[in-house]
């Protein structure tokens, strides 16, 4: 096992290079230069475009970091200023990165070491929110609604999660931070009512934890729910369906115009899907052979459930749950956004957009390991779990 | 660095924030529209119970009511850039800045004059390249240390030195760029500094490399405002807790990307502000912002794409668009922002001056104000904006909507070209967030009324940018907002030869002269008059072609009272009070 986890680490190093440097590469591919962006439509001055290359080794410099020419002379014009090549970035990113620094914002004016230490905190709370929820409520519901087959409580975790795989997640905070933001505290005379955005703070009215409440159910929603009709099915792990890229960027008329088609073209979609595999999955695992064998060797119905069935589904439960997580860890731009929370989604996403580099390869590194991370220990867990899958080598035969 | 103008932006959102946006924008104008449904049904139900919106609908009680001390005012903004004015830019960083120091001089819209803040009076020599400005006496800091001569001479170096923060060099310094020893300064040059006088504490002499009368204006713009040594010498803390000489202070450290807290500073030599202090409170989202603003937890926000005239029917309009008072709460003024199509003079088509004409007269500006911005942007005719001193209304005539007049000037461009009927084809060029390519195809709707097929060419920002910078176009769009509010600061750097933000490539030599002999005219009146002309003469060679005009679109709580939010978008929150 040790040898098996050692050899997965050793794994890390090149799979670590090869992500960090095809970003690299990317960013040499892509249009657009990224101090040129930092001015936006208004140009930056020579002398000031100059200074900001210089101090983000874009252009070669001297060792006290003055801008060079090609003949190695200090220079003070932008246009003698000789390119950093992108090895000579990568070199320069990757000595760095040995000594723990991830470097500076283009745009930030901050290392992007503060900022992810400021925003990781919030983006790894409300993940362990969100995974809390679809653990209890996505294993319970789905538990339940397998086992009360055709009951009010099955229908009911049909149609709920039906709902809500067709509900993008912004939308439906959205909804939650109208209903229990603004309308409770209208209704109640502002004796019960929920924070609308942020992570609490002196001006909140709120305990900080009580921030947690909306972003993390709606974390949680669409994979809770959905994670409700993958344990029904028993086998399931096919249901990743992309809910949030709803929402294009071109809107032409009146907003509301605009929302219609899509809303009701990606809910008709999904919620179909959805309900028939659900349906067709359903009536296989009730039929399989170890399930009726079980029940006819006379076990009490939990011990069915609970040693024969729910072990068995676990394995692809525990890898939608550590794909999941791993993806909430990288951050979830929309709930951060609707939900104003200060996470590392939104963060990564806007230096995408503004080229804002040292933020993407910072927040990519530490994405990278983190999945790395997880899917090792989902894959080690997968031994505990079914005593037929061991690591390290075979010692059938011997 | 003056914030960039793109028509999506909603008007509160930072350049950055909102570029950054193309998935969120999708997001907020989901959520606009849902937003507008529950709107119209909630407003029906809660008709009658006393909640916050129904409250703002009647004006307040008491009118005679005087100014009430006391209050905290919740102030939505975007994560700022910067609140140290050795990088602020932006109007959101500049709000918060605002609040914090006091320039030398700021410029007073209501009376139209600059006004003196931490200096009482200035003069210029005979050729305007030296200003000596008086500053008031006894002004401390936050932190109780003087404001004297030595303050700016220390913050101006600092401004333009890239030893200050090597990691993050200013992107403002530019403006004392006209300051003897900028050059030197700037470029990291050993034991150099910018050309300044300290006669006294109170008298401080600036030198100039060149003839500049308006640079009074330019000494209002925040980032020249000064700081005490003493604190901001250490830089990483200065930047998140800066110590000015404003009106209000610090409560501790900005946090980024959620608020920050400022209090009265009891300190401040000029008038004591009423309220309390100020939260700005941070949001990614305009829409959450909004919603925030409903459920009665912010005194401004932003009106999201879709919602003015909800808003402006529920809390009423303010009748000089500026000022916000209860029941008058919904501000539409005029900004000195405006929205401008870029023709690239270099291309062999657009390069002609009757076929830019020809495309300028076709636009139905009004259409494109009304169908995607709800009135809320008005059409320009003119590439200086209302409010900036010399502007006058409709001296580009041919940003008038002319059907005709379009078709005699591409006949015209067309025998110039020696161009036969269909062989004139436009690429129209646009960013792909926001609402540019809806303007866009409403003037290609324009253009093939007069005869001219375009199509649109519509890329991610930054490669978009990159196209503009390279002139490889025909016609983009582009946005523009004054650093400060003078003719000169849209002319110069508009139209110049070879200035950076020229994008069209225009050059015409007596426009270059006739704008460096106006910088040195030290009468203000014959200065804007010289300046006229220079638009007069550019406006007949139309290298750009002026579209609309920005507005105001915010809101503000019932509780905000005499709260002036000037063209720039910049509130002096000192002066406002806060019902009790």
């Amino acid at each position: 096992m040790f040898k098996y986890i050692g050899k997965r680490l050793l794994q890390f190093i090149p799979v670590f290079i090869g992500v960090t440097l095809i970003l690299f590469v990317l960013q040499n591919v892509v249009p657009g230069d990224p101090i040129k962006l930092i001015a936006g439509e208004k140009a930056l001055t020579p002398a000031i475009e100059l200074q900001i290359r210089a101090a983000n080794h874009l252009v070669k410099v001297n060792d006290d970091g003055q801008p060079v020419n090609a003949q190695g002379e200090v220079t003070t014009e932008l246009s003698e200023a000789v390119p950093e090549s992108m090895w000579g970035r990568y070199f320069y990113y990757l000595g760095n990165l040995l000594h723990g620094d991830l470097g500076n914002s283009y745009v930030r004016n901050m290392s992007v070491n503060d900022i992810f230490a400021q925003k990781y905190p919030y983006t790894i709370r409300l993940a362990l929110c969100g995974i809390l929820i679809e653990i209890v409520v996505g294993i319970g519901a789905g538990v339940i609604s397998a086992i009360k087959r055709y009951s009010f409580w099955d229908v009911l975790v049909t149609l709920a999660t039906s709902l809500l795989v067709a509900m993008p997640a912004f939308w439906l905070g959205m909804l939650l931070q109208l209903f229990f933001g603004v309308l409770m505290k209208q209704w109640t005379g502002g004796a019960f009512y929920l924070p609308i955005s942020g992570a609490g703070g002196p001006n909140s009215n709120f305990d900080p934890a009580m921030h947690y409440i909306l972003p993390a159910i709606t974390l949680a929603s669409v994979s809770t729910l959905f994670f409700g009709v993958l344990m029904k099915q028993w086998t399931g792990g096919a249901f990743y369906l992309p809910i949030s890229g709803a929402g294009g960027p071109n809107s032409n008329f009146d907003p509301a115009m605009h929302y219609i088609l899509p809303a009701i073209t990606l809910a008709s979609v999904s919620t179909a899907y959805a309900a028939r595999i659900m349906r067709s999955q359903l009536l296989d695992v009730m039929n399989s052979d170890h399930i009726r064998t079980a029940i006819a060797k006379g076990l009490a119905p939990r011990q069915v459930i609970v040693h024969h069935a729910l072990k068995n589904a676990l394995i692809p439960v525990v890898t939608y749950i550590g794909i999941d997580f791993g993806s909430m860890l990288s951050g979830a731009i929309l709930t951060e956004t609707v939900f104003n929370w200060p996470g590392v989604g939104y963060e990564v996403y806007r230096a995408i957009t503004q080229r804002d580099w040292p933020i993407v390869l910072g927040g990519v590194s530490i994405i990278v390991i983190v999945v790395m991370v997880i899917s090792l220990i989902v894959d080690v867990s997968y031994a505990f779990l079914d005593p037929r899958i061991r690591f390290g080598a075979p010692k059938e035969g011997k | 660095m003056s914030q960039n103008v793109t028509t999506h932006r909603p008007s509160g959102l930072s350049r950055r924030a909102f570029i950054g946006g193309a998935l969120v924008t999708g997001a907020a104008l989901a959520l606009a529209g849902c937003g507008e449904k529950q709107d119209a049904s909630t407003a029906k139900d809660d008709g009658l119970s006393a909640t916050p919106q129904s409250e703002t609908e009647t004006p307040s009680a008491n009118p005679n009511m005087g100014p009430v001390d006391g209050g905290t005012f919740n102030f939505y903004i975007n994560n700022p850039v910067s609140i140290d004015p050795y990088n602020v830019q932006e109007d959101q960083g500049m709000e918060v800045c605002k609040c914090l120091f006091d320039a030398l001089t700021e410029y007073d819209y209501q009376n139209n004059q600059l006004i003196g803040k931490a200096a009482t009076s200035w003069e210029a020599n005979d050729d305007a390249t030296q200003f000596t400005f008086h500053l008031r006496e006894g002004a401390t800091f936050a932190n109780g240390d003087p404001v004297t001569s030595a303050s700016f001479v220390y913050a101006w170096n600092r401004l333009c030195s890239p030893k200050t923060d090597p990691a993050n060099p200013s992107e403002v310094s530019y403006h004392l760029g006209m300051v003897d020893g900028y050059d030197d300064v700037v470029a990291g040059t050993d034991g150099a500094e910018l050309n300044l006088e300290c006669p006294d504490d109170y008298t401080f002499v600036v030198n100039l490399n060149m003839s500049y009368a308006d640079f009074p204006y330019v000494v209002s713009h925040l980032a020249t405002s000064p700081v005490p040594e003493s604190a901001a010498s250490d830089i990483s803390a200065f930047k998140l807790a800066p110590v000015g000489n404003g009106a209000f202070m610090m409560n501790g450290e900005w946090v980024d990307g959620q608020y920050i807290q400022l209090v009265r500073n009891e300190n401040y030599v000029g008038n004591k502000p009423h309220i309390d202090g100020v939260n700005f409170n941070i949001y990614k989202d305009v829409t959450t912002a909004f919603t925030e603003f409903e459920a009665g937890n912010l005194d401004y926000a932003q009106i999201p794409t879709g919602r003015i005239q909800a808003v402006s029917d529920q809390y009423g309009v303010s009748p000089d668009g500026y000022t916000a008072n209860p029941g008058e709460q919904t501000l539409l003024g005029d900004e000195t922002s405006i929205y401008y199509l870029t023709c690239n003079n270099t291309d062999e088509l657009m390069g002609n001056v009757h076929m830019r004409k020809a495309f300028s007269y076709a636009i139905n500006r009004q259409a494109i104000c009304d169908t995607v911005f709800e009135g809320t942007r008005v059409p320009a005719a003119n590439i200086i904006t209302p409010g900036i001193a010399g502007y006058e209304e409709g001296i580009w005539e041919a940003c008038a909507y002319d059907v005709d007049k379009a078709k005699e000037e591409l006949e015209e461009a067309k025998k110039e070209l020696k161009l036969g009927d269909g062989d004139i084809t436009i690429q129209l060029s646009c960013n792909s967030d926001g609402d540019h390519e809806a303007i866009m195809q409403l003037i290609q709707a324009d253009l093939k009324a007069i005869g001219v097929e375009a199509s649109i060419d519509t890329t991610e920002w930054a490669a978009y940018l990159t196209k503009l910078q390279d002139l490889d176009y025909q016609v983009g769009r582009l946005g523009w907002i004054a650093d400060y509010p003078i003719m000169d600061n849209f002319l110069y750097p508009l139209f110049y030869t070879g200035n950076g933000d020229n994008r069209s490539g225009y050059s015409n030599p007596d426009v270059d002269k006739a704008m460096d002999e106006a910088r040195a005219i030290v009468d203000p009146d014959k200065r804007i008059a010289a300046l006229q002309k220079v638009n007069e003469t550019i406006a007949a060679d139309l290298p750009v072609v002026p579209l609309l005009f920005y507005r105001h679109t915010v809101v503000t709580s019932n509780r905000v009272n005499e709260m002036y939010s000037n063209p720039m978008k910049l509130i002096d929150m000192a002066t406002c009070w806060l019902s009790a």
